[in-house]
């Protein structure tokens, strides 16, 4: 079902509730998050206030105990795991708070997964700009742990911007999450995403 | 044997000789053993009166009855009480003979045996002049006194064998030897395979169990505390793994007992407590010196690693600590069995065979990486995936190639090369040898033959000599190193003599007769007495001596099943000689049923069925393939369990990837794809050079062993493949079970303060 407003985001009265040992906990309550392109929104909120949780549902990673998501106009309700996974896939960019680069590849197969995920035919030239772009170039054929923590960090945002995201999630700790803090290769990615195709960055500082 | 007598030893005299019984048209070749009343001297006769009945002690049979073993009995189809027919006369069987004391150990005894009085053979008309018989004088007594007596006879010994009971325990002893360090071997490779599975669990174990250990040092326990810890931990696991281990021991041995049954006389030994108390031991060992090195790393884990968390890798100590548990390993299964060189030859050679197909294994993923072939996403993740992970990898392939290429080359290619090999013998190739044939039956014989279809067989006058001296100086078996000598020297030469050169001969150097007195010489004895032509041997036959120049060297063709002789003299040096006759021919089925009839009339007359000797040789080699493939399963077994362990090992961040990889939007089904062709290509590589390993052992068995053409089954590679790409899986299935249903959300939680 295609909901009518151009919204990326638009999901109306959200709960989330989990089993616990303790019984039924609540963790969402009637939440309403309507996000337009070009808009940035940050989750911000107490530890165990539910703020991972949100953007889980909001990126569609998880779906709602109830109320309604819509993601790129298309309606979550309904739609399992895989199913998810297809409006996911080439549109959502995520950096993770602890950059979550697959250990086993170089940082140039790393960036080129979700291009190649996407079926893109140069998978890896756009890969090799993208890490180019966040001063990279010289360290395509690098595994993660041969990296530094800032280095891990680039090739995370490359990853997420490789492909072109409509919307960009990224996960970042209390402390680090200032956006002053936002790492000079990142800024640079952002600014060159071409305007008309960069949409919202949410956050859950 | 008066001197024996003198000194107060007891003394028996036995006669070996073979020859063919019947029992209305069923006729079998057996070896006779005749003894005299006071058989045996030492240890019991055993018989019973069917087969498989109790056994009771007997005394060696009276005139006119024998003991036949059971498989005469089947071989002729009837039973105790019945009568058999044996040269001129008629004798009954009293019963079956299950125990012999001479005889122990009969596992390799090819024809069955019959036990019958010394009185009998005369009267029988079985042994005529050079006859081939094996006359015993066994003698019982102390032992000092024995080998006393020993001593002052044994100058005195003309071609005559002494064989005390420490030699006959000796011989015993290497083919002992030589079978258990056979089974030794494959053992020690199941073993090895077994300590990789426990290194790689064991490292899990610890990897998982880091940041608690480094907390607990953080508040203030000691290394020592924490090993102890840990150690008693994993000591739990262990014991009931040991335990196990025995009580499947113990039920192999029982299959293994099965499977060969029906090839042994004699049920197999059930295994002591000693067997239980080895495996323990082992078992204890392999565990503790592949555990300790993760355990050892994991106690001294820095509190510091909370803080700063990195990937935790191997440091060259415990690098070094794994090859050190391996030779460990070996070391103590040289002590306790006694197979160290075997098992350093071993580990060399599975090493280098491990580390052959390790290097082809890793150049292999390491183009691979480099450029990942195809269009498809899943195909090239997977290969990706594949090449990523080396270490793991290489350990389930090499692990499973050794495996695989062990249980292939026994299943397969070993019952293939026997079956091309004897199908290989060319189909006028004789399959009966005929023996003991008397000068005066020759024609007669041949007449008959010519009846019966049998185009002119090949006769020749067949003598038992000694050799006694080389260019005139004695020969002695100190003077040659290759250990075949002394055999020769030992025992009787069975030598001919020709005008022509025989069929399946060829003269590699020298003429064919001229002047004087010549004999010629097979090749490979002129290579163990280092003789040429020009060279001078002289012979001892009954009393007389016969020296002749070396006329020529002739290669031979063994393989033919012709008659064939080391030693061939001109007729004109041997004249006058005694002698028997043999000769060899190639029978139908229907001209085999007719010589049975026609041999009665010649009673002395040794008929060697080539066919049943074959096909009971075969099935021996065949039984023993059997029991070593129950140890190569084994072996198959422990390379899964190699497989598991490694996949176990991976399966926490296969997990975490496999959140991630869903985050950006990856279905299941195309990482369960992904995931299957990447295990499926791990086992087929590991499998497909299994079978590829297989053929080529196969393949030098062929050519050096076997000497046929062999045509290698080359489907065997991809039936490895196959066999291995499907305990890859199963392995996969049992480990990485729902791996690929990692919740995303997963991703973006992990890591999370």
């Amino acid at each position: 079902m295609t909901v009518a407003t151009a919204a990326v985001i638009d999901a109306s009265d959200i709960s989330k509730q989990v089993m616990t040992a303790a019984g039924e906990l609540s963790v969402l309550e009637s939440i309403d998050v309507h996000l337009a392109a070009g808009e940035s929104l940050a989750i911000v909120g107490e530890s165990g206030s539910g703020k991972t949780t949100l953007l889980s549902l909001l990126a569609g990673l998880d779906a709602p105990s109830s109320g309604r998501i819509a993601l790129f106009g298309n309606e979550l309700t309904g739609l399992d795991e895989d199913g998810r996974a297809a409006l996911r896939l080439g549109r959502v960019g995520f950096v993770f708070q602890a950059f979550h680069l697959l250990p086993s590849f170089t940082a140039l197969e790393n960036v080129a997964a979700p291009l190649e995920l996407a079926g893109s035919d140069n998978a890896l030239s756009r890969a090799r700009a993208a890490l180019e772009r966040v001063g990279l170039g010289h360290r395509l054929d690098h595994l993660p742990r041969q990296l530094s923590g800032g280095e891990q960090q680039r090739v995370a945002l490359a990853r997420a911007f490789a492909i072109g995201p409509r919307l960009a999630v990224r996960r970042r700790a209390d402390r680090q999450s200032r956006p002053a803090h936002r790492p000079a290769g990142c800024r640079s990615v952002v600014r060159d995403q071409p305007r008309q195709r960069y949409q919202p960055d949410i956050g859950d500082p | 044997m008066q001197s024996a007598h003198d000194a107060g030893i007891a003394t028996t005299t036995v006669t070996a000789f073979p020859t063919v019984l019947f029992a209305g048209d069923a006729s079998v070749l057996v070896e006779i053993k005749a003894v005299a009343a006071d058989y045996p001297l030492r240890g019991r006769l055993k018989t019973a009166t069917e087969a498989n009945g109790a056994q009771s002690n007997a005394r060696a049979p009276d005139p006119g009855n024998l003991y036949l073993d059971a498989r005469a009995l089947a071989a002729l189809e009837t039973r105790v009480g019945s009568e058999v027919e044996i040269g001129n006369a008629k004798l009954r069987i009293a019963g079956i003979l299950t125990e012999d004391p001479e005889g122990a150990g009969s596992f390799l005894t090819l024809a069955p045996r019959a036990l019958l009085r010394d009185v009998d053979v005369a009267q029988l008309g079985l042994l005529g002049p050079a006859s081939r018989a094996f006359h015993r004088v066994l003698l019982a007594g102390d032992t000092r006194a024995v080998e006393a007596w020993a001593d002052a006879v044994r100058p005195q010994l003309q071609g005559q064998r002494l064989t005390l009971a420490r030699d006959a325990e000796q011989q015993l002893a290497e083919v002992g030897r030589q079978t258990r360090a056979f089974f030794g071997l494959s053992a020690l490779a199941v073993l090895w395979l077994a300590a990789l599975a426990i290194a790689l669990t064991a490292r899990r174990y610890t990897e998982a169990r880091r940041e608690v250990v480094a907390q607990l040092r953080c508040f203030g326990l000691s290394r020592r505390r924490i090993l102890l810890q840990m150690g008693a931990t994993l000591g739990l696991f262990g014991l009931p793994a040991i335990l196990a281990g025995i009580a499947l021991g113990y039920g192999l041995q029982a299959v293994i007992a099965l499977g060969v049954g029906s090839i042994l006389v004699e049920t197999l030994p059930q295994p002591g407590p000693q067997a239980a108390a080895l495996g323990a031991l082992v078992g204890v060992l392999a565990y503790l010196s592949f555990t300790f090195p993760a355990l050892s790393r994991l106690a001294a884990t820095p509190p510091s690693s909370l803080l700063r968390q990195g990937e935790d890798k191997m440091g060259a100590r415990e690098w070094l600590a794994y090859p050190a548990a391996l030779g460990v390993l070996t070391l103590a299964v040289w002590l306790l069995t006694g197979e160290g060189q075997l098992g350093l030859i071993a580990l060399a050679g599975m090493s280098a065979l491990a580390l052959a197909l390790g290097g082809v294994m890793w150049v292999l993923l390491k183009l691979l990486r480099k450029r990942v072939p195809g269009r498809s996403f899943v195909l090239r993740q997977a290969l990706r995936q594949f090449a990523s992970r080396p270490g793991t990898t290489l350990l389930s392939s090499v692990s499973l190639a050794l495996a695989l290429a062990a249980v292939l080359l026994l299943g397969v290619v070993a019952g293939d090369l026997v079956r091309q090999w004897r199908l290989g013998l060319s189909t006028d190739t004789p399959n009966r040898f005929l023996l003991n044939i008397q000068p005066e039956q020759v024609e007669p014989l041949r007449q008959q033959f010519a009846q019966l279809g049998i185009v002119d067989p090949q006769f020749f006058p067949f003598a038992v000599g000694r050799l006694v001296a080389i260019n005139g100086q004695p020969a002695s078996a100190a003077r040659y190193p290759d250990p075949r000598a002394a055999r020769f020297l030992d025992g009787n030469l069975n030598l001919s003599w020709s005008d022509a050169l025989p069929e399946a001969n060829r003269l590699t150097s020298g003429q064919w007769w001229s002047a004087g007195d010549e004999v010629s010489i097979a090749e490979n004895w002129a290579t163990i007495f280092n003789l040429g032509v020009g060279d001078r041997i002289t012979i001892s036959i009954g009393d007389r001596q016969i020296e002749a120049r070396v006329a020529n060297v002739r290669s031979v063709d063994w393989d033919s099943f012709r008659v064939n002789f080391f030693l061939l003299y001109k007729p004109a040096t041997v004249a006058g000689l005694e002698s028997t006759w043999v000769t060899s021919v190639r029978t139908g089925a229907e001209q085999a049923r007719q010589l049975g009839p026609l041999l009665r009339a010649y009673p002395n007359v040794t008929l060697i069925d080539v066919d049943a000797l074959l096909t009971r040789i075969l099935g021996i080699v065949d039984a023993v393939i059997r029991s070593l493939s129950a140890i190569f399963w084994c072996a198959l077994a422990a390379a899964a369990c190699v497989l598991v362990a490694a996949l176990a090992v991976s399966a926490g961040a296969r997990r975490f990837e496999s959140a991630l990889w869903r985050s950006l939007g990856a279905s299941r089904k195309t990482l369960q794809r992904t995931q299957w062709i990447e295990l499926g290509s791990v086992g087929a590589m590991g499998g497909g050079f299994g079978g590829l390993a297989a053929l080529a052992t196969g393949w030098a068995l062929a050519e050096r062993v076997f000497q046929i053409d062999y045509a290698p089954p080359w489907w065997l590679a991809l039936a490895g493949a196959a066999l291995g790409a499907g305990l890859s899986l199963l392995a996969g299935w049992l480990v990485l079970r729902g791996v690929t249903s990692a919740p995303p959300a997963d991703a973006l939680r992990a890591g999370a303060a």
